[in-house]
C-alpha cells in the first residue's frame, strides 16, 4: 500500500521489505536498521503481512489466553514515572489504598466457583510493609487454591525489595519463591534507553537492573515476561534499541516467555499532554516485535491496553496471544483505558474465533489447557445477501 | 501496493481479477465479490481494497465534522448500528470498496465505533471519517474532562478529539487528511483538497 511517510519521521536506511524477508528466509537475525526500516515503512500492512507469516510458522492459527486474576494490592508509590496514573505517593493521599492480606485473598475466595488458574500481582513500591507482607500474601493465596500459579511483582519491585530489606536479587526471588511465587511479570520495562527512561521513570530499577533481576529469576528456573511501554516521548530508534536489548537477554538467560508491548494512555498522568499511540501503531508494533524478538516465543496483545478490536485484529499482526480474563484491572482502567475490565472465557473465545484462529486456553506456561473447536465460517466472516447490480453490498456478520 | 510481499499475497489469494475488473470500470459482480472476500486472508483483502481506494479516490481523507453526510447511491456511512466489529467491519469495508460503485466513498463514524478501528481501516478501503471533533470555541464542562481528552463517558467511541489529533491519526494511516464542514455539507459543496484547511494546521 503506498502512503505518504509521516512527515514527522526521519527517511534513511531504507531496507526494503523484500530485503528483510529476505533475511528471514536465511535465517538471518534482523539488524537494527531493519527495525527502524519496519516501523518507518509505509506499507504498514505489508509489514503486517510478514509478521503473520512469522506467526504462523511458530504458531499455526493458535491464539492464547488464560483464565488469570489481576490484583494490585497497594497504589503506594515512591516512585514518580510520568506515565503513571496509578500510584500515590502515601497512605492518606486520597485514593491510596493498601488491601489487608484477607481482603486480598477474599479476591480469590469469591471465585472460587470458577477459580483463575493464574493471580498476577503488580503493586506501588510501597515503603512501609514489612517483607513478611507479602511472603504471608503468597502463602495464603496458595492454601486456598494450592495449584494456582502466582505471577507476582515485577523486577522493578524485587529491585525495591532488595534495597529496602537489605537483600540480593536472589535472596529476595528465593524467600518469595519459598513463600509460593512461581514467576514474574513483565511490567517496568518501559523504555530502556537512558535518553527516554531518565525522563519517565528516573526513580526506579534501571534498565540494566530490571534486566538483572530476570537474569537472576532465569538462573533460579523462573520464567518471566518483558513489556515495553510505548506511544509517549520515544522515538522508533528507541523501540528497536529496547527490542534488541530484550534479544540479547534473552540469549543469555532464555527465560522470557512472551514480549507485551504496552501502548501509553495518557489520561491523569504527568504525560496527559501526549495524545498515545494510535491503532496502526498499536498494530506495528506488534508487528516489529514478532519480527525483532526471534527468540522469544510468544508476543501478547494485552487487549486492556489496546482494546478488544485491535487485539483481535493484532493476531493477524503477529501478536498469537490476547492475555487474560482478567478480573480488577485498575492500573490502565486509572489511565484512561475504555476497554471492559475484565473478559468472560466465553468472550475471548469468541472474540478469537471472529478473527479465524483457534482458541487456546493456556496455563501460564504456555500449556495447553483446552482447544476449543474452530469457527464454523472463516476469519470474520460475512454472508452477503444478493441485491440488485450497482447496489452496496449488505452484509450481515 | 507499494511491496512485492503484498502483491504476491493479493495475488495468491485471488483478488486481482477483481481489482483488474475495477480498473477497467466495471464492478465486478456481487456474487464473485463475496465469494473471494469471504474466503480471502484479511490483510490481502485489505490491501486490494486499499489498491482500489488509492486509484479510484486517490490519498485524501476527508474528515466530516460534527456527523456523516447522509448515505446516497455513492457515498456509504458505517456507523453504530453495525453489528460487525473488529476484523468482521475491516471485512466488510473491504468488500464494500471491492464490490461497491467505482469511487464509492466510505465514510466510518469514529463517534461511533472508536478511533483506533477508524484508523486501520482507512487501509481497508474506506475513504472518509466522520464524528465529533473538539472545536478550539467550544471547551466542554470542567467535569467531562479526564486528563488532557475530554470524555462524555466511559465509552471511548464518545471521546472528542481536537483536529490535530484526528488530523495526525490520519497522516500516520499513510493518508492526507482535508477536514470538510458542516456548512460545506449542508451546501452540497465538494472541498477540492487544495482548498481545503491542512488539518494540523488548524489547532
Amino acid at each position: 500500500m503506498a502512503g505518504a511517510c509521516p512527515p514527522n519521521l526521519r527517511r534513511g536506511h531504507m531496507q526494503t521489505l523484500e530485503s528483510i524477508a529476505a533475511k528471514m528466509a536465511h535465517g538471518e537475525r534482523l539488524s537494527f536498521d531493519d527495525g527502524v526500516a519496519l516501523f518507518r515503512h509505509p506499507d504498514w500492512v505489508a509489514v503486517g503481512q510478514l509478521a503473520h507469516s512469522e506467526r504462523t510458522r511458530r504458531h499455526e492459527d493458535r491464539a492464547y489466553f488464560n483464565r488469570n486474576m489481576r490484583l494490585e494490592v497497594t497504589n503506594v508509590c515512591v516512585a514518580s514515572c510520568l506515565f503513571c496514573s496509578f500510584a500515590k505517593l502515601k497512605e492518606g493521599d486520597p485514593g491510596a489504598h493498601t488491601m489487608r492480606l484477607e481482603e486480598a485473598w477474599r479476591e480469590l475466595e469469591t471465585r472460587m466457583d470458577d477459580p483463575p488458574s493464574e493471580i498476577h500481582i503488580v503493586n506501588g513500591l510501597h515503603p512501609d510493609l514489612p517483607f513478611s507482607y507479602y511472603e504471608k500474601l503468597l502463602r495464603g493465596f496458595k492454601r486456598i487454591k494450592p495449584d494456582v500459579v502466582l505471577k507476582c511483582f515485577t523486577a522493578v519491585e524485587i529491585h525495591f525489595f532488595a534495597e529496602l530489606y537489605k537483600m540480593t536479587y536472589e535472596e529476595v526471588l528465593s524467600k518469595l519463591r519459598a513463600a509460593g511465587l512461581d514467576c514474574l511479570p513483565g511490567g517496568g520495562a518501559e523504555i530502556f534507553h537512558p535518553e527516554v527512561r531518565t525522563r519517565i521513570a528516573n526513580d526506579k530499577a534501571t534498565a540494566d537492573q530490571y534486566l538483572e533481576v530476570h537474569d537472576v529469576a532465569h538462573r533460579l528456573g523462573m520464567k518471566t515476561n518483558t513489556t515495553m511501554l510505548y506511544g509517549h516521548i520515544e522515538t522508533f530508534e528507541h523501540r528497536v534499541d529496547h527490542m534488541l536489548r530484550v534479544r540479547e537477554q534473552q540469549d543469555k538467560s532464555g527465560g522470557f516467555q512472551a514480549f507485551i508491548p504496552l501502548a501509553f494512555h495518557p489520561d491523569g498522568n504527568g504525560m496527559k499532554n501526549l495524545p498515545g499511540p494510535t491503532g496502526v501503531d498499536d498494530l506495528r508494533t506488534l508487528a516489529v516485535s514478532r519480527l525483532m524478538l526471534d527468540n522469544v516465543d510468544h508476543i501478547k496483545a494485552y487487549w486492556v491496553s489496546s482494546t478488544p478490536k485491535v487485539a483481535q485484529i493484532a493476531l493477524r499482526f503477529g501478536a498469537d496471544d490476547v492475555d487474560g480474563t482478567i478480573v480488577h484491572e485498575t492500573i490502565y482502567h486509572a489511565a484512561g483505558s475504555t476497554s471492559p475490565q475484565g473478559l468472560t472465557r466465553d468472550m475471548l473465545v469468541r472474540m478469537i474465533r471472529e478473527a479465524g484462529f483457534l482458541p487456546v486456553e493456556r496455563d501460564s506456561y504456555y500449556g495447553i489447557v483446552h482447544e476449543f473447536a474452530r469457527a464454523a465460517l472463516p476469519e470474520g466472516a460475512v454472508k452477503v445477501r444478493d441485491r440488485k447490480a450497482n447496489k452496496h453490498l449488505e452484509v450481515i456478520s | 501496493m507499494t511491496s512485492t510481499i503484498v502483491a504476491q499475497l493479493v495475488e495468491r489469494e485471488g483478488l486481482l481479477p477483481l481489482l483488474a475488473s475495477r480498473e477497467r470500470g466495471v464492478v465486478p459482480r456481487e456474487s464473485e465479490v463475496a465469494d473471494v472476500v469471504a474466503r480471502a486472508q484479511i490483510l490481502a483483502v485489505g490491501a486490494a481494497a486499499d489498491a482500489a481506494r488509492r486509484r479510484e479516490c486517490g490519498d485524501e481523507t476527508r474528515i466530516h465534522i460534527p456527523t456523516a453526510p447522509p448515505a446516497t447511491d455513492a457515498l456509504v456511512v458505517i456507523g453504530g448500528d453495525t453489528v460487525a466489529r473488529g476484523t468482521a467491519l475491516l471485512r466488510r469495508i473491504a468488500l464494500l470498496r471491492l464490490g461497491g460503485p467505482i469511487g464509492l466513498r466510505i465514510v466510518v463514524d469514529f463517534g461511533a465505533l472508536g478511533l483506533e478501528i477508524a484508523q486501520v481501516a482507512l487501509s481497508f478501503g474506506a475513504t472518509d471519517l466522520a464524528g465529533p471533533i473538539l472545536s478550539r470555541r467550544a471547551t466542554p464542562e470542567p467535569q467531562l474532562r479526564q486528563g488532557s481528552l475530554p470524555i462524555l463517558d466511559r465509552d471511548d467511541s464518545k471521546k472528542l478529539v481536537k483536529r490535530r489529533e484526528i488530523a495526525a491519526y490520519v497522516e500516520r494511516a499513510g493518508f492526507r487528511p482535508v477536514f470538510v464542514t458542516a456548512e460545506a455539507q449542508s451546501d452540497g459543496r465538494s472541498v477540492p483538497p487544495e482548498s481545503a484547511p491542512r488539518a494540523h494546521a488548524d489547532s
